[in-house]
């Protein structure tokens, strides 16, 4: 049997001020598989997700990474493999140079420089902005600043992408490069999003959270053409389904 | 290691400014933006800019404390080291007109002290002949003091800041063994400080709009708001940057690319500045 590249069991996360964000959740995700996680606001996404690199920990149930469970002593060795992007830029680049921002990981993972400068190269590349090394990350633009949020984890060469909303504020031709960019990437990955054409288009599967609770989980052709399921839990069909285009097919990715 | 891939140091000049920075190297062409405003002119190629930032900061400390603990400079040093500040900016290739503009930054601040010299000195004045009277004469040479003083030294870090590219700055205070958590604290201050003050921009816009008939008065309470408003969510910032560090291996240093040399051009800074701090302490 193959191990999930992410294994949430029975997973409930309760907040110090007594919010349950999470209630029992199962959920795999396999090597090579592309998930869409979808939902209203307040579902428990974001939760969900800083779960997954043990940011946040379970209040009950376990998580795993390539079978590797999350407690104090393998939580650095998850977070080499689990490569998390969060939604607001500003909070993901915090030093003085994009150079710096993008090297950051690589060299906290102890490579040597050669290697670390090796990394930071080929991550800036990827997304197309190497000639930005040297800018302070406040002086790029806003679509910039969430690629070269996605090279910092890039550099550190993740087994698995977990990306927040990775097209949001984006302007169209902005949001249109962050697709094609997030296409040409040969890694597992799960996206939560509001975009449901972005699901349509980049993923094979979809799981819908609402309350905390996993309310729906099967191929996204199959989830995202089913309004009456949609519109109950917030959400609409992708005008991409409605249009006739087709969904992204299981498989695309080859880890 | 030009022609080698990977991120380069090169010099190159446009109009009549000569840059160097890091940047990508794709094939044979250079591809690069340039900073834009103050952070601009620490990307000039000149002696100053290419000493150590060590020795740069050592050197400005001591210049600050021979300014500030000594006796008040008479006009005549006064020029003398506004001279000296000048034959730097000259050396380092900036302009100098923007350097001391941007040290007046601190007259509003030290002004305020500054006012209240005359009226305070020698317990009192007013009662004495008025701030006019010969009992406020030392109360005005404090005033002075406390003006030009404050100038010298924002002066003396303005030509600091523009001579050194933050990262280096960072990287020399680090290699002075400053203490790692004023290393990251003054980190976040250079990265974070233009997103607050966005924030607080858009905050005032948004008050501007939602009641633009308001007044002073109610205006300022509000602000008392908006501060708080602002506090929580840079609390709230904090925790998720903190997340985000986590997330890439953070382990309490912040690591840099960046490499020192100190060389023959920094011991002779170091001498200079230590004749210079000597001679105003004795003059």
């Amino acid at each position: 049997m193959q191990i999930p590249a992410l294994e949430l069991i029975g997973l409930s996360h309760r907040y110090p001020d007594g919010t349950l964000a999470l209630d029992g959740i199962d959920l795999s995700v396999l090597a090579g598989e592309s998930v869409a996680l979808l939902g209203p606001n307040g579902a428990g996404k974001s939760t969900l997700m800083l779960h997954a690199n043990g940011v946040l920990r379970p209040s009950s149930g376990t998580v795993a990474v390539d079978g590797v469970g999350i407690e104090d002593a393998t939580v650095r060795e998850v977070r080499l493999r689990v490569g998390l992007v969060f939604q607001d830029p500003d909070d993901q680049l915090f030093m003085t140079s994009v150079y710096d921002d993008v090297a950051f990981g690589p060299l906290n993972m102890g490579l040597p420089p050669d290697e670390a400068d090796r990394r930071a190269h080929e991550a800036l590349h990827a997304v197309g902005l190497a000639d930005q090394a040297s800018r302070p990350a406040q002086h790029l633009s806003f679509g910039q600043r969430k690629r070269i949020a996605l090279a910092t984890v890039l550099a550190m060469d993740p087994s698995l992408l977990v990306l927040d909303e990775p097209t949001s504020n984006l302007d169209p031709r902005a949001r249109r490069d962050m697709i094609a960019l997030i296409t040409s990437l040969r890694v597992t990955r799960l996206v939560a999003t509001h975009d449901m054409d972005l699901a349509w288009e980049l993923c094979e599967r979809a799981v819908i959270l609402d309350a905390g609770r996993v309310a729906a989980d099967g191929p996204c052709k199959d989830v995202l053409s089913d309004e009456a399921l949609l519109f109950a839990h917030g959400l609409e069909t992708p005008p991409s389904a409605r249009a006739g285009r087709p969904c992204a097919a299981p498989g695309t990715i080859r880890p | 290691m030009t022609g080698a891939p990977g991120i380069h140091r090169h010099e190159h000049e446009h109009a009549s400014a000569v840059h160097r920075h890091p940047h990508h190297h794709a094939g044979s062409a250079h591809e690069h933006r340039h900073g834009t405003g103050f952070e601009q002119l620490t990307y000039l190629v000149s002696p100053v800019h290419d000493l150590d930032p060590r020795s740069k900061t050592v050197a400005t400390i001591v210049l600050i404390l021979a300014i500030v603990l000594t006796p008040p400079v008479r006009p005549f040093e006064f020029a003398l080291l506004v001279v000296m500040f000048a034959a730097v900016a000259a050396i380092s290739r900036l302009p100098i007109a923007t350097l001391f503009a941007r040290a007046c930054v601190v007259l509003p601040v030290a002004g305020t002290i500054a006012a209240f010299a005359p009226v305070t000195h020698s317990g009192g004045s007013l009662s004495v002949g008025g701030i006019a009277g010969a009992y406020a004469g030392g109360g005005w040479i404090a005033a002075w003091a406390i003006l030009s003083k404050a100038w010298l030294c924002a002066l003396a870090t303005v030509v600091l800041s523009a001579t050194t590219p933050v990262p280096r700055l960072i990287r020399g205070l680090e290699a002075l063994r400053v203490p790692d958590i004023f290393i990251t604290l003054f980190s976040f201050l250079s990265r974070y400080v233009d997103i607050f003050r966005a924030q607080l921009r858009s905050l005032r816009i948004a008050l501007d709009s939602r009641a633009p008939t308001m007044g002073r008065l109610g205006r300022w309470r509000l602000y008392g708001n908006l501060a708080g408003n602002l506090f929580v969510r840079a609390y709230d910032r904090g925790e998720r940057v903190h997340a985000a560090m986590l997330s890439r291996g953070f382990d309490g240093t912040l690591p840099t690319a960046e490499t020192l040399r100190f060389g023959a051009g920094d011991i002779l800074l170091l001498a200079l500045v230590a004749m210079t701090a000597t001679a105003v302490a004795l003059y």
